[in-house]
């Protein structure tokens, strides 16, 4: 199509005032309708003439402008009859494509109008109209067959939904959306609506699980309530205690009924509380309450039938959110059997505690290794104080040796083992070294819930050393009857023997008075009045033993005769060195100086064979008081004694041996070298001085033996003996004795002295005698042990015939009882047999002499 | 065991099937729903319908014209 320049500019006008273009948006009508003139309202002519009269055209018009117009008309009116004649032609063909068209497309849209959306039309077609059209027909089927399709889908989707929510709404909770639908939105909604189901119903399941809980918790509280034998309440914080609910078990815990305490419609709960217990409830519930805790109380009440009950209470303040008291719950039982049962424990534990506190005996409770309960008896057994002892392992209570067999025993026993339940031992004081001998009686028990030992423990040490003491006196007594015996013995033999030595001696003496010293068998003699020496010796000895011969006693210092004596045996054994530790002051005692000298020669020999390479021997003398209990063992009195020990560092003894050691005749000296008798002879002299003798003694150590003897209130005299002559008398002496030798030698003897001699056998013959010659006898030597009439009856009746008569007692025993008792009598002096011519003579000048 | 008829005669699909969906919660296992419908998808819709819920569709028959009754077993 050719563009043509605006008309304006064709026919000269102006476009500003070109009416067209003044009266339509679209400007001048050439231009425009020269493309659109079918579209232009208003006709061709019209528009020409609006041109022809237009001023603006007017204004302008030329006859060239007049001219190019009107050529322009024409051509452009040919044009226009050429294509409108074309239009004519083709219109025609057109009418009838169209119709068939029509007609098609009719069809198929009343199809589709009757629900049918699956028609499809041929699109093809000489109209490009009818073609469009048949393909817009064919596209409206299609896109309703979607919507009907669609909508079928929403339908049975739909028809599913309310078929599901028919089942749930009838309770079938099993019931979901099953189908598939390829609509998204139906799908979403099958997810919603399952979802919403499964929620909904794990919801009902839950709230029915939870509504059955809750029924099951009501249902239990009520039982429980039901069967609780006590009463639960819920009050006011209140003087009254005002109740709002009260549980059916105060019936049996007041004897009121719920709805007589609920409101104080009968009475208040503060009513039922004891007044002295009132204010002491309502200060704790208070208190409770301020710090949001829970009270517990115990009270008493009183019940409907007047009896007192105690209870105890526990409960505690109910808050709203904003922490204001609401109420007071809890619950409140009976414990009037408690509270009796208590007292009566409390009984029992008071008694059991000053049963189990006084005891003498230790009590204890032991589990594991631990001490779990002591008594106060144990505690000061042990030296420690009650609350010390808890929780102390008791093993290191138990001294080491006992140790291993005690935790033995204590292990089998929990094994439930059978073993000793009762057995001694020693224990340590709490100081570590007294040690305390207790006798043990255990067992088990059930002690808090667990195995225990309880066991009692008595303290045995007094005892147990109290019969160490009996055992060790028992065994001196009988140490000392033994010693009795072998003295009675000893005595005997010493007797006879002292007899047959005196008529040995005696004629020995008597041979030797009439012999020249040069003739041939007076070196033999005196060898036998040697020898008779030695076995007079021999005898003292033991009748030193036989506790007879203390017949010159005299007040003597201990310290002196010690001094004297070890010089003078230190003299003769040089390979022993003698250490003296002498007490100053040193008490008298009252001894025969020769036997105590013997005694001392004895212990120091003994000292000096005990220590065959040489050694130490150390004397040492102290004052001591002795008490009952120490001397109980040896039978003597207490009071204060002289001790002198003799220690040396030799040998020793083993404990046989020291327990044989005074025995006459026990020697461990090889033979020939002890007799066996000096420490018998020892013993006997202390003993019959009143003291005693004791020897201690460690093998390989050495030896002390220790002496004691009572001190005397006399001063002690320094007496020196010196050698007697023979003192020779006159007058005739009475000798009696039942040996023919002792008669024989004995009137020899004091006829070489210068005396007249009767002799007499007995006693009877004597008095007898007596009584014929008693003008001349001045002495009568009598002789104490005789058949007939023995020497004290015929002491008593010669006294008794003349009492100034003088009497020297003779006997081959050592001054016993008896003689000693004749001497008190008034006898005036005693010779020991065997004696010799200046013993004799010395005694019977001093019994002469004597006042 | 019952059997109750509906007609949908003349009522376009999706229709049918929504009156069948009303009808079905009055109806118990084993009872038959008898339905009439002349719309063009109708045996196709009731089809799907059954398919989907699980339905028995028993029987088809023509009817006059384009009509058809169709039973069905809850």
């Amino acid at each position: 199509m050719t563009i043509r320049p605006p008309c304006w500019e064709q026919f000269g006008c102006n476009q500003k005032d070109c009416p067209v273009g003044i009266f339509t948006e679209t400007a001048c009508w050439t231009i425009p309708a020269l493309n659109w003139q079918e579209t232009v309202a208003e006709s061709f002519p019209d528009k020409l003439k609006k041109c022809l009269v237009c001023s603006c055209f007017q204004k302008f018009k030329t006859p060239e402008t007049l001219e190019d117009m009107l050529i322009q008309l024409i051509g452009r009116h040919l044009e226009a009859l050429k294509t409108a004649m074309e239009k004519n032609r083709d219109q025609e063909h057109s009418r009838t494509e169209m119709a068939i068209g029509l007609s098609e497309v009719f069809e198929a849209l009343r199809r589709i109008a009757s629900g049918d959306p699956y028609v499809r039309i041929s699109e093809d077609s000489g109209l490009e109209l009818i073609a469009q059209l048949k393909a817009l027909v064919n596209l409206t089927a299609r896109n309703l067959g979607e919507i009907v399709d669609l909508s079928h889908e929403f339908a049975i989707g739909l028809a599913e939904h309310f078929d599901v929510l028919h089942r749930l709404s009838s309770g079938d909770l099993s019931a979901r959306i099953t189908g598939t639908s390829p609509v998204e939105l139906l799908e979403s909604l099958k997810r919603v609506t399952n979802d919403m189901i499964h929620k909904v119903s794990r919801q009902i399941a839950d709230q029915k699980k939870a509504e059955e809980e809750a029924q099951e918790s009501e249902r239990l509280i009520s039982t429980l309530m039901r069967n609780l034998p006590g009463m639960v309440y819920r009050c006011r914080n209140d003087r009254n205690w005002t109740m709002t609910f009260v549980s059916e078990g105060s019936v049996s815990l007041t004897g009121y009924s719920p709805k007589d305490l609920v409101g104080n419609r009968a009475l208040s709960f503060s009513d039922l509380i004891h007044p002295d217990d009132r204010e002491m409830i309502w200060d704790q519930v208070q208190t409770a309450l301020l710090r949001h805790n829970p009270y517990q109380l115990q009270y008493r009440i009183q019940t409907a039938s007047g009896s007192e009950k105690w209870v105890w209470e526990q409960g505690s303040g109910i808050y709203s959110d904003e922490g204001e008291l609401l109420a007071l719950e809890g619950f409140i039982n009976d414990i009037t059997e408690r509270k009796t049962a208590e007292v009566l424990i409390k009984a029992s534990e008071e008694k059991y505690r000053a049963l189990v506190n006084n005891m003498q005996d230790g009590v204890f409770i032991l589990q594991g290794s631990k001490i779990k309960f002591a008594n106060d008896a144990l505690a000061c057994m042990l030296g420690y104080c009650v609350a010390e002892m808890a929780d102390l392992d008791f093993l290191p209570l138990i001294a080491p040796e006992y140790r291993e067999v005690t935790a033995d025993r204590y292990q089998k026993r929990q094994a439930g083992e059978s073993v000793e339940s009762e057995y001694e031992l020693d224990l340590l004081h709490k100081d570590g070294s007294t040690r305390l001998t207790v006798n043990l009686n255990i067992g088990l028990i059930n002690y808090q819930g667990k195995t225990a030992s309880l066991g009692t423990i008595k303290d045995i040490t007094d005892k147990r050393r109290a019969a160490q003491d009996r055992k060790k006196l028992e065994s001196q007594l009988q140490q000392a009857h033994k010693m009795e015996a072998i003295g009675t013995l000893a005595g005997g033999i010493a007797h006879d023997f002292n007899n047959l030595l005196m008529g040995i001696l005696g004629n020995a003496t008597l041979t030797l008075m009439n012999m020249d010293p040069g003739h041939p068998g007076y070196d033999r003699l005196k060898n036998i009045e040697k020898y008779v020496q030695s076995g007079a010796d021999l005898t003292r000895q033991l009748l030193g033993f036989a506790r007879g011969g203390k017949f010159e006693v005299r007040p003597t210092n201990l310290n002196d005769l010690i001094q004297q004596t070890s010089e003078m045996f230190g003299r003769t054994k040089k390979e022993i060195t003698i250490s003296l530790n002498l007490q100053n002051d040193i008490w008298t005692v009252a001894v025969d100086r020769g036997q105590i000298e013997q005694v001392l020669l004895n212990l120091y020999v003994n000292a000096w064979q005990a220590m065959p390479g040489g050694g130490n021997l150390h004397l040492q003398t102290a004052n001591v008081t002795l008490d009952d209990s120490y001397i109980q063992a040896f039978s003597v009195i207490p009071g204060n004694y002289v001790k002198f020990s003799i220690t040396d560092t030799g040998v020793g003894m083993d404990s046989d041996t020291q327990k044989r050691v005074f025995e006459p005749f026990f020697t461990t000296k090889e033979k020939g070298r002890g007799t066996g008798l000096g420490l018998a002879s020892a013993y006997g002299i202390i003993k019959n001085h009143g003291g005693f003798i004791n020897v201690y003694s460690e093998k390989g150590s050495g030896t002390s033996f220790t002496v004691f003897l009572p001190a005397s209130a006399k001063t002690a005299s320094t007496e020196k003996t010196a050698p007697q002559p023979v003192l020779k008398g006159s007058g005739t002496v009475l000798l009696v004795d039942d040996e023919q030798m002792i008669l024989d030698v004995g009137s020899q003897m004091l006829g070489k002295l210068g005396y007249q001699v009767l002799t007499a056998p007995n006693g009877k013959e004597a008095v007898k005698l007596f009584e014929r010659h008693k003008d001349r006898v001045v002495l009568v030597i009598l002789d104490m042990i005789m058949p007939v009439m023995g020497g004290s009856e015929t002491f008593d009746k010669l006294k008794s015939m003349q009492p100034t008569l003088k009497v020297l007692l003779s006997s081959g025993y050592a001054v016993d009882g008896q003689a000693s008792d004749i001497l008190k009598r008034g006898c005036n002096g005693f010779i020991q047999k065997p004696f010799n011519l200046e013993q004799l003579s010395r005694k019977t000048s001093e019994a002469l002499h004597t006042q | 065991m019952a059997v109750v008829v509906l007609d949908t005669l003349g009522v376009k699909c999706p229709q049918p099937v929504l009156k069948i969906a009303v009808k079905a919660p009055g109806m118990t296992p084993g009872d038959i729903l008898e339905v009439l419908g002349d719309c063009p998808t109708f045996e196709r819709d009731i089809r799907a319908w059954c398919r989907r819920l699980g339905k028995v569709m028993l029987s088809v028959k023509e009817e006059e014209e384009t009509a058809k009754r169709i039973q069905i077993q809850f």
